[in-house]
């Protein structure tokens, strides 16, 4: 990195950082329904911004998506993507109302998921932030209702802006007796990549790779 | 029978008659269509970023707004247009994340801004154009009369 694309060594040690941060926010998220939460293994893109861009998804499904955007010493960003049926469970365990579809949601329920994203992406750049020994900071979420690929092509411009590269993680948490699930999606630009390896390696060591 | 061609983003395609060209939802990405309605050709952009920042060789043909135009103009030339005749239509440009950008700063804003100003720049005709806005919108472009649907879902 920033030049060629990263090694298979360099991938575990990502995929290694991302399941810590995707793991604190999987514990966050079980603390706050009290339900046990599943997490898969993350997968894993790199290229030009506009391929990163296909990963994330084009779809014209309706989807409710979190976002934030990462500053400080590493750049990127963070977004959850619910789909309406778990935007909906999702929204209704912090406000205890039902709505038939997500077109209803208000700015109630926009907090609502606002507010679970806070917990649950504050969680995993914290946890980052402590086991790389970094100083990653972020803005405050947004919560929008729209299409994913729209969402998602204003998602990786914030990124792209400054970079021509960018890597890309996406994690599933589910509910697995709820039926409901998120997919949540870390994004670095390329220096920020290369930063976080070299933190990395100083503290997995030469054990780990 | 014409052709239905689906343009990604960063990409660019042109047609004629009657194919229709179209793309997924965009968002602050901006669709900017050129048709020629003597020649009945003409073509669809969709470009992310209003500037090449870095300078670096761009991957795709249409991942910058003023890069895009041009290889648009290039494209649909090659085919019998003529840019004499150009009208152009903008889409989208939309900021989605509103409170975490002002709209006038936002990059979906600038990607319109820049478009704006590079078709002012060639001397072709700015149309009509439904940009702005928080929601995404998606395309199709008809190129039988240069009519461009825009379809959002609120």
């Amino acid at each position: 990195m920033p030049k060629e694309i990263i090694n298979n060594k360099e991938n575990d040690q990502l995929k290694e950082i991302v399941n810590i941060g995707a793991g604190n926010a999987s514990t966050a998220l079980s603390t706050m329904l009290g339900k046990k939460i599943q997490m898969n293994v993350p997968e894993a893109t790199v290229g030009p911004i506009e391929k990163v861009q296909q990963f994330l998804g084009s779809k014209d499904d309706t989807v409710l998506a979190v976002f934030l955007k990462m500053y400080g010493d590493a750049n990127g960003a963070m977004v959850m993507i619910f789909s309406p049926k778990s935007a909906l469970a999702f929204a209704k365990l912090l406000t205890k109302k039902d709505k038939a579809d997500i077109d209803e949601f208000d700015e109630e329920d926009l907090s609502a998921m606002r507010e679970i994203g806070n917990i649950l992406l504050g969680a995993s750049i914290t946890a980052l932030s402590k086991f790389l020994d970094m100083n990653i900071l972020h803005t405050i979420p947004d919560a929008v209702v729209d299409m994913l690929g729209a969402i998602m092509d204003s998602v990786i411009v914030e990124i792209g802006q400054e970079e021509e590269k960018a890597l890309s993680f996406k994690v599933t948490l589910s509910i697995e007796e709820e039926g409901v699930d998120g997919d949540l999606y870390f994004l670095f630009d390329s220096n920020s990549t290369a930063r976080i390896l070299s933190a990395a390696r100083a503290k997995l060591g030469n054990n780990n790779g | 029978m014409g052709k239905e061609i689906s343009v990604k983003t960063a990409e660019l395609a042109v047609g004629h008659n009657d194919d229709i060209l179209k793309t997924g939802s965009v968002g602050s990405c901006v669709v900017i269509t050129l048709y020629d309605p003597k020649a009945k050709v003409g073509g669809l952009a969709h470009a992310m970023l209003p500037h090449n920042k870095k300078g670096e060789p761009s991957t795709s043909p249409a991942k910058y707004v003023s890069e895009a135009i041009d290889n648009l103009v290039a494209g649909i030339e090659e085919i019998g247009g003529d840019r004499k005749h150009f009208v152009a239509k903008l889409v989208g440009g939309a900021t989605m994340f509103q409170r975490l950008t002002e709209n006038k700063h936002s990059i979906g804003n600038m990607n319109a801004e820049v478009s704006r100003e590079h078709l002012q720049k060639l001397g072709i005709r700015l149309d009509k154009e439904d940009t702005g806005g928080s929601s995404g919108k998606m395309v199709e472009f008809h190129l039988t009369n240069g009519v461009v649907n825009v379809t959002t879902k609120l």
